[in-house]
């Protein structure tokens, strides 16, 4: 990983239906409509495809900076998962919808292309949503390896950064994760809608 | 663990992540019929999620904490304050045995919620005094008129904040049986049903209230899903089955009642068998008495109460009271938690 500051950024182009291909589908499924209702956003202008998000790759020492431009087939997502896009505009446009699940469920989304992008081969084997991290690989009692994720709608890398280390009232993701004994590997994934900014940092080890 | 332990806890927690991420896509839509759907989710994959803790051997103190956590964390977003609070009491004793440091990193997402959400739950407590004096006066209560009209406002509102709440759509169904409205208490029920699959005391009660509230033929479809369950079904849903079956059995041509008949004979039997309780144990001797009489061509009497050991409860009634009316109304007053008659 290079170390750099002015340096161009990695470019890794994605395709959300790739999604069904490097995690399986029992994951994905729920989490698409959620990334084709948030990622856009309601400006026409930031509509357009591809969705290009700044990632903040940090592990250990090193940060890179990596592009990811998101795009997706409609034609394709809805073969995979019938009425996705109907779906999608329900959740950009219900009445009834809970925005802070549906941004969940995007972060979701984008940390499984995060996953499969930034860690090519690792596969999501669990879910779990009552406390951290929310998504798993291995569930070795005492030993697990997982990625923490939330997004946000606004804010960009400065929202991130207070999830991310917290406020004098409230301990950040950071502080809570590295507290824990029974993790083996921790990753944070983080999300913010508009700006397109991202922040990926491996905790442990 | 072995790989064979491993593996079953991992796929038991799996499915029961699934079931949590198709809750939460439900709960993103926040209609009401969807989040019902989330609440049904979410109580299915606290009851896996329990199970994968247990297929293992010997659990470590903090795998057991993470596991009461997610299991709380499923009865708050699946709106079901009680099951939440007993679940919040376990996770307070498996707290005592992780280190200081791990558990309250365990246990940051959870505490602020579960304390919120108990808190609304309180709010709401404390402003419906009819239902809390419902659920005082246990189940056998029969409140007037004007207390059920006051009640069915207060469970309107709890409902509405808390539809993953068995015990309330229980009181509804209770409500509405007693109000006669036989769709909105057979709906009640089977939501209540489906939060708690595995409560055998309300599958049990289902099939008398099936065939008091539903067509017989939809009855009928209902009676034949547990048909095929009754070799391993606990004693009271072998009671209530018969019971169901008698009464299916008085609008029948004579071929069919007789089939009836013998199906509940057969029941009542192998019921019998399992009866654990003294009352389950005279509830079945009076449906064997009542069926002889049946099948010897004869009207059964009250009489049969009396000789299974039910006189006490036969003792209240009219002595020309229909023998059968009498035992199915009575079941369709049960509680939810077996072991408590009305």
């Amino acid at each position: 990983m290079s170390r750099v500051a002015g340096a161009a950024p990695r470019v890794i182009p994605y395709a959300l239906e790739q999604l069904f291909v490097d995690q399986s589908s029992d994951w994905v499924i729920d989490a698409v409509a959620p990334v084709l209702a948030w990622v856009p956003g309601v400006s026409p202008a930031k509509s357009r495809q591809p969705f290009r998000f700044e990632v903040e790759h940090v592990e250990g020492q090193g940060v890179e900076k990596v592009r990811i431009d998101l795009r997706w087939d409609e034609v394709a997502l809805e073969q995979a998962v019938p009425g996705v896009v109907d779906h999608a505009r329900r959740l950009r446009e219900g009445r009834s919808v809970q925005r802070e699940h549906l941004a969940e469920l995007a972060a979701y989304g984008l940390t499984f292309v995060a996953i499969s992008t930034l860690m090519p081969g690792r596969r999501v084997t669990h879910m779990q949503m009552g406390m951290a991290p929310d998504i798993l690989f291995d569930l070795t009692p005492g030993a697990l390896r997982g990625v923490e994720t939330a997004g946000r709608s606004a804010g960009g890398r400065a929202a991130l950064a207070v999830v991310r280390d917290g406020t004098p009232a409230k301990i950040g993701k950071r502080a809570q994760l590295l507290a824990r004994a029974d993790l083996a590997e921790v990753h944070l994934s983080l999300w913010c809608a508009a700006p397109r900014v991202s922040i990926m940092e491996r905790l442990k080890p | 663990m072995t790989a064979v332990v491993h593996d079953v806890y991992e796929m038991n927690l799996a499915s029961s992540g699934r079931l949590k991420m198709r809750a939460k896509a439900l709960l993103a839509e926040g209609t009401p019929d969807e989040v019902f759907r989330a609440c049904v989710l979410l109580h299915d994959a606290a009851r896996i999620q329990r199970l994968a803790v247990q297929a293992l051997p010997a659990c470590p103190p903090v795998t057991l904490l993470s596991s009461l956590v997610e299991e709380c964390w499923c009865f708050v977003e699946g709106r079901d304050p009680l099951r939440a609070a007993e679940t919040w009491g376990l996770l307070l004793l498996a707290r005592e045995a992780v280190d200081a440091a791990t558990a309250e990193a365990i246990l940051s997402r959870i505490t602020p919620r579960f304390e919120a959400f108990r808190q609304e739950f309180a709010r709401l407590g404390a402003a419906s005094p009819t239902l809390r004096a419902m659920v005082e006066a246990g189940p056998a209560s029969d409140p007037s008129r004007a207390a059920r009209v006051r009640a069915r406002k207060e469970l309107s509102a709890v409902l509405a904040r808390f539809p993953g709440a068995m015990n309330f759509w229980w009181m509804l169904y209770r409500l509405a049986e007693t109000e006669g409205n036989k769709s909105e208490a057979w709906d009640a029920l089977s939501r209540a049903r489906q939060l708690a699959p595995d409560n055998a005391r309300l599958a049990a009660m289902s099939l008398v209230v099936a065939v008091w509230a539903l067509p017989a033929a939809a009855a009928e479809q209902h009676l034949a899903g547990v048909r095929g369950t009754l070799d391993r079904a606990v004693a009271e849903v072998c009671l209530l089955y018969a019971l169901a079956e008698i009464v299916l059995a008085r609008a029948a041509a004579r071929e069919e009642q007789a089939l009836r008949w013998e199906r509940a004979r057969e029941a009542a039997e192998a019921g019998l068998a399992r009866a654990d309780t003294t009352e389950l144990r005279s509830n079945l001797k009076a449906t064997q008495l009542l069926l002889r009489e049946l099948l010897a061509g004869r009207e059964p009497t009250m009489e049969v109460l009396y000789r299974s050991g039910l006189g006490k409860a036969a003792a209240l009634e009219k002595p020309d009271a229909n023998v059968v009316d009498f035992l199915t109304a009575r079941s369709r007053h049960l509680s939810p938690e077996l072991g408590h008659a009305a």
